[in-house]
């Protein structure tokens, strides 16, 4: 079979058809009316995110435009968010998580900048230096049998992404990807809105890191655990697995993490 | 019940059938679905005359893809696939082509998707995925190199 009838008959395969629920028109009627008052909510959100704005900015008389969009404590050498203009500071690494109304505020002014051309590339994409970092701090955190994980450096195409996939030898799957983030991430829209109330922000102890927590059977994420570990840099590396549980995932990306910390490369 | 409404429910099939296949997950394909119709419910007025099928699934798409760029999390592969592992029936096979799919970018998924099971050209694709028709034919063509990289012991020792 060549790859196009492939396609076609897998495509057409009866399993892929979902039963129809019988209350699909009756939670579009809630989410429209609940988008309704968010909207509201939001432009009003936004038109105080300007006045702030406009206060910091005034004082300055011309300077140049700053804004911390997120409480914490200052760091010495503050990181502009690429691509915002005025520029956006990440101070910490938990000032990449931002809550519903900052996120609203922040993606209102600016875009999520796209990749660069040279950034797309065919994937996989053979391991060097980063993937063998990345090896070396799963091992650093006893991940068991890392050796035969499927490498990729160019993730879904993305020069620079990461990805370590495996089956550990108890027969559990593992996934690690880690890229560099270019834009924050919205607390209330991790793989579905309203998911602020199910994640947990916390600091990776004895680093400088933040981590995003998301526990099983949160709506919109599958069944599936992730951890996700943010440097104040940005360079984010993900821990997921269907049947790994949260509090493993976190033993092993923390101690990864910690490692990395006093390994710096 | 409302045009809209009536629209959606004629829909309702081919859309979860659709989500389905862009997210790997059936739950997760139903979220889609709400979302994508919510969207399109708000710009009913301007679209019911011209094309909200093809409205309905770019904004599937759009959706879709702005969840895994937050996220980068995808629906795991199933239990047991191996791209390696030799043949031993039709629905292993199309398990294994349906998992390589996954791997693929979102859009170059919607892309294939689009072209394979809605049966549309370059140019219909391209007005769903409000991008040009030139771009289509470059994000299928590096959809397809990918899965002939991750599918190539089907194509190999399949009868054709």
């Amino acid at each position: 079979m060549n790859l196009d009838d492939l396609l076609r008959d897998s495509l057409r395969d009866d399993r892929l058809a979902l039963p129809v629920p019988a209350d699909t028109l009756d939670v579009v009627r809630r989410m429209r009316r609940r988008r309704r008052r968010l909207t509201v909510a939001t432009a009003s959100a936004g038109t105080l995110a300007l006045v702030g704005v406009v206060v910091v900015l005034a004082p300055g008389g011309g300077a140049a435009p700053r804004t911390a969009i997120v409480p914490g404590a200052a760091s010495t050498s503050p990181t502009p968010i690429p691509g915002s203009t005025p520029a956006y500071y990440i101070r910490n690494a938990r000032d990449w998580f931002l809550t519903k109304a900052q996120s609203d505020a922040f993606f209102a002014g600016f875009q999520e900048p796209s990749p660069k051309p040279d950034d797309s590339v065919p994937s996989p994409q053979s391991s060097g230096p980063l993937t063998d970092r990345l090896v070396a701090e799963l091992q650093a955190a006893g991940v068991p049998g890392v050796e035969g994980f499927r490498r990729d450096e160019a993730d879904s195409g993305q020069r620079g992404s990461l990805s370590l996939a495996g089956t550990l030898p108890d027969g559990r799957q593992l996934t690690v990807n880690r890229f560099p983030t270019r834009y924050p991430i919205n607390l209330d829209g991790v793989g579905v809105e309203g998911s602020a109330k199910y994640v947990t922000v916390e600091d990776v102890p004895g680093t400088a890191d933040a981590a995003l927590l998301i526990p099983p059977h949160m709506p919109g994420s599958g069944s599936g655990s992730t951890v996700a570990v943010l440097t104040p840099e940005g360079l984010d590396t993900g821990w997921s697995s269907a049947t790994i549980p949260l509090a493993q995932l976190k033993a092993w990306a923390y101690a990864a993490a910690r490692w990395a910390s006093d390994h710096p490369s | 019940m409302t045009d809209f409404e009536e629209f959606a429910s004629a829909a309702l099939p081919g859309l979860l059938r659709f989500g389905h296949v862009l997210t790997g997950d059936p739950l997760r394909a139903e979220e889609l679905v709400q979302q994508a119709l919510v969207s399109t419910w708000a710009r009913w007025r301007h679209i019911e005359h011209d094309q909200p099928h093809a409205y309905v699934r770019r904004a599937m798409v759009h959706t879709h893809t702005s969840w895994w760029r937050r996220s980068r999390r995808e629906a795991p592969l199933p239990a047991g696939y191996d791209p390696a592992a030799p043949e031993t029936g039709a629905l292993e096979e199309r398990d294994r082509t349906l998992a390589a799919l996954r791997q693929l970018p979102p859009r170059q998924r919607a892309v294939i998707v689009l072209r394979y099971y809605e049966d549309l050209s370059e140019a219909e694709i391209a007005r769903v995925l409000g991008c040009s028709p030139g771009t289509v034919k470059s994000q299928a063509s590096r959809a397809l190199r990918t899965l002939s990289t991750l599918l190539s012991p089907d194509l190999e020792t399949s009868p054709s």
